[in-house]
């Protein structure tokens, strides 16, 4: 038998993101295999009910989750493309996602959603994950509004198998809430990407916050939930003062924030970041550095503590939020939360919360914005009912590209409340035509491809200025770029280029052998889903070859000698013929599987020595082209035909 | 809303609350629910606790046991035991997040299920978990707030973060009343 003071001994130091002795953490970081039983989610539970719903595509949405995580460039992550499985729980070392509704299974979910029961070492060193989905609740990946999105539970879920603990930011995916129909878990906020960032940290890329929390009389407080929230972009981190000594150090990125302060004991409590209430101070009231009246801003640079003073009030502040909703329209029906409210950019809303501690005495003025939107002045309305108050303020809030949190402050009479993080700002619907998706090198948009590299146009899709993917530690093109990802069927697809009107993208290998798939854009809020039709292969050119004797840009200056290569780079060649990865820059030269023809000129037929994928990039292929010896000198047209018709939009090639 | 002044739009005629899943994803239950889904409640001090194997050895639990002061519905008994998924065993140590923990010497409210296996754990669980001060109140872990009824757009029950702070009596009283109407049912 192990003592007590052992087995929940918490960490004398100040948590993050992990909250546990020892800290728990993967050192498969950069490969962790995962196997999905899929077959087990295709049960009705006792009701009759299926646990997923019509449609839902399990693997998908754990790729998807999975892929979440895997997008994150400042932190050593990678998660295998996951594999199926019959196993109900993973081997002593196998990652096991699955429906098992076993006797001691259910009774450890009890009437959670879904479990992640993650096995470690002395050292804190984690063996396996097993995650669990309830067999009393129904999921989906389809967006069903009466189920629970099993890629947002899942991307939570995940965060605990990487060592995480939950979050006390509302809008963090690692918070402790959801419920059904609600998707933006699905998308990791800086406060989630902070927790991967600090334990797996790519570089030296991020700052600490550092301090300890006091009240007036010099008394360190446990437990405290502290914020660093950038005003102008909205983005929050949170972290939490240690209890044994108040002593608090958390990761965030450089940037300029306002730093605050609260107990647990509001909408987040101490069991909810599993600590017990014994263990946590929460005889205080929120402050912020630099007081409410003129919050000061905190400047962290890369690699440095920044050291912030905060001194609470003594006494538990009577003013909170317990509910909260948002409507932009007058009269309508809409429902209010604990938790997060979502609220769609680009609107003047009316928040609706239920408090306490604010009368109709306050104004507007007793509140502070702390992100992207304003409070309309002269707007606040209050009403006493059975011991609290039903309020009203209006907000301003502004278009955004990309999801976007936002924290409300409060200050009267002495008395302070906070609402971190908890205010989540959707950005317009994307859009885009059937016809508004083609090949990236000859805008052909009949069909994707397998692997190819596609244009998307549109709007609403991204950042106001577009924004590059980027290639992980692990070689792979990431799936999301400032929130944005694309999804066919269900799997995400890797981006090279985001922007509000175009999105550059790898068509996943995944859909070969489907005729049509169904392409999403993801902003945080979801396009209306695209049929588009598929092709094994679409070929592209890049509208100029390169001469292979000086590997300059074949032209007019610059023309082949009869009898060399030029190199044709490609797209939608198809899928190679070793399979590799969706997003995985090429290991090696593969073949297409399509072989292809070059038509040169007045009509030849040439073989190409070399027609497929090119080493170290995604979804980019190239065709290595003999002149014929007997060619003209001069401009010479070619295109490409691949095996299955499709042809290529025809380009120029000089030769001496 | 009949809260609203004449200065104000016709907002939200209706507002629906809605309580969401919390997370392990757990979701949220309330005092009502609580009751009817309990086998058992009682008060008490946690006395010792120790880890084991589960029935089907899939999970490593850790067990409380509770020298029970006061049954305050179902079977009498002077001690019960709650199993807690998560602890350390054998060199080995597993967690679940939300897991329920205790405190050697906590005085403590409990709303227990019984498992098919014989195991108990609170209901909904840290919501099942109250904790009881020097001066007799009672506290919940289950987040704050009270949704009067009539302002909901659906029935619903008592939020039990509306119950910190009312005394064990209370509590217990209230318990006693929904726990005997549901046995009368």
């Amino acid at each position: 038998m192990k003592p007590l003071a052992l087995l929940f001994a918490v960490s004398a130091l100040s948590f993050g993101y992990v909250n546990s002795n020892p800290r728990t953490y993967r050192t498969d970081n950069t490969n962790i295999q995962f196997l999905v039983n899929v077959d087990s989610a295709n049960v009705n539970n006792a009701n009759g009910v299926p646990w997923i719903t019509p449609g839902t595509d399990v693997l998908a949405g754990a790729i998807a989750a999975m892929d979440s995580w895997n997008s994150v460039t400042t932190a050593n992550i990678h998660f295998a493309i996951p594999q199926t499985t019959t196993l109900l729980e993973g081997t002593p070392t196998n990652n096991v996602i699955s429906f098992d509704s076993s006797s001691e299974v259910v009774q450890a979910l009890g009437s959670a959603l879904a479990v992640t029961i993650t096995s470690y070492n002395a050292d804190g060193s984690i063996v396996k994950s097993d995650i669990v989905f309830s067999t009393k609740e129904q999921f989906s990946t389809t967006g069903d509004a009466s189920a629970l999105d099993l890629q947002s539970i899942l991307t939570h879920e995940l965060g605990h198998s990487l060592g995480s603990s939950h979050s006390g930011v509302l809008t963090g995916t690692m918070f402790q809430a959801t419920d059904a129909g609600l998707t933006t878990q699905a998308h990791l906020k800086p406060d989630d990407i902070a927790f991967a960032s600090s334990l797996y940290p790519v570089g030296n890329a991020y700052g600490t916050i550092t301090g300890t929390m006091r009240d007036t009389t010099g008394k360190a407080l446990r437990g405290a939930l502290i914020s660093a929230e950038d005003p102008v972009s909205g983005q929050i981190i949170g972290g939490f003062s240690s209890i044994a000594d108040g002593t608090f150090s958390f990761s965030v990125p450089p940037g300029s924030y306002y730093v605050w302060a609260e107990p647990l004991n509001g909408q987040v409590q101490a069991a909810n970041v599993y600590l017990t209430a014994s263990e946590v101070d929460t005889d205080w009231q929120p402050v912020i550095a630099g007081g409410f009246a003129s919050p000061s801003l905190v400047n962290v640079t890369a690699g440095q503590p920044t050291p912030v003073a905060l001194s609470a009030p003594v006494g538990v502040s009577p003013v909170q939020i317990d509910y909260s909703g948002a409507t932009a329209t007058a009269g309508a029906s809409f429902e209010i939360y604990t938790g997060p409210t979502s609220i769609a950019g680009g609107e003047t809303v009316f928040f609706v919360f239920i408090a306490t501690g604010l009368p109709s005495t306050v104004t507007d003025a007793n509140f502070k914005a702390v992100g992207p939107f304003t409070i309309v002045p002269g707007s606040f309305r209050s009403s006493s009912s059975e011991g609290k108050y039903q309020c009203q303020l209006s907000l301003n809030m502004p278009s955004v590209s990309e999801l976007t949190t936002a924290s409300l402050l409060i200050d009267y009479n002495g008395n302070s409340a906070v609402f971190s993080g908890g205010i989540e700002v959707l950005p317009a619907a994307p859009s885009f035509p059937a016809n508004g998706i083609g090949n990236a090198f000859s805008f052909a948009s009949s069909a994707v491809a397998p692997g190819e590299i596609a244009a998307m146009f549109g709007t609403n899709m991204g950042p106001a200025s577009g924004l590059f993917g980027a290639f992980t530690t692990a070689g792979y093109l990431t799936d999301q770029v400032e929130g944005v990802s694309v999804r066919f069927d269900g799997i995400p697809a890797p981006l090279f280029y985001a922007a509000a009107g175009q999105i550059n993208v790898q068509v996943p290998y995944e859909v070969a052998g489907e005729s049509e798939t169904s392409v999403v854009v993801d902003t945080g809020t979801d396009s209306v889903a695209v049929s588009v039709p598929v092709s094994a292969a679409v070929p592209g050119l890049y509208p100029a070859a390169v001469n292979f004797a000086n590997n300059l840009l074949n032209t007019v200056a610059n023309p082949v000698a009869p009898g060399d290569y030029v190199i044709l780079y490609a797209t939608g060649l198809g899928s190679p013929l070793t399979p590799i990865d969706t997003g995985e820059a090429a290991p090696g030269a593969d073949a297409s599987a399509n072989a292809v023809t070059v038509t040169l000129g007045s009509g030849s037929q040439l073989m190409p020595a070399y027609a497929g994928v090119t080493q170290g990039l995604a979804g980019l292929d190239q065709i290595n082209l003999q002149i014929p010896a007997a060619t003209p000198p001069g401009e010479t047209s070619l295109f490409v035909t691949s095996a299955n018709g499709a042809q290529s939009q025809t380009i120029s090639v000089w030769v001496q | 809303m009949r809260f609203l002044t004449s200065k104000a739009p016709a907002i939200a005629a209706l507002v629906c609350i809605a309580i969401p899943c919390a997370a392990t994803l757990i979701k949220e239950v309330t005092f009502e629910d609580l009751v009817a889904s309990s086998t058992q409640i009682v008060s008490g001090h946690v006395t010792r606790s120790w880890t084991s194997w589960g029935s089907e050895h899939k999970l490593i639990w850790t067990r409380y046991e509770v020298a029970v002061d006061d049954v305050i519905a179902g079977e009498p008994a002077s001690t019960v035991v709650m199993s807690e998924p998560g602890g350390v065993l054998d060199g080995q140590g597993m967690r679940v997040e939300s897991a329920v923990r205790y405190t050697i010497g906590e005085h403590v409210v409990l709303f227990l299920q019984q498992y098919p296996g014989g195991d108990k754990r609170t209901v909904g669980w840290s919501q099942g978990k109250f904790t009881v001060d020097e001066s007799n109140r009672v506290h919940s872990s289950a987040g704050a707030g009270y949704l009067p009824n009539h302002l909901s757009g659906t029935p619903n029950g008592t939020r039990i973060g509306s119950l910190d702070g009312i005394t064990y009596r209370e509590l217990s009283q209230r318990a006693v009343e929904l726990y005997q109407r549901r046995v009368a049912r």
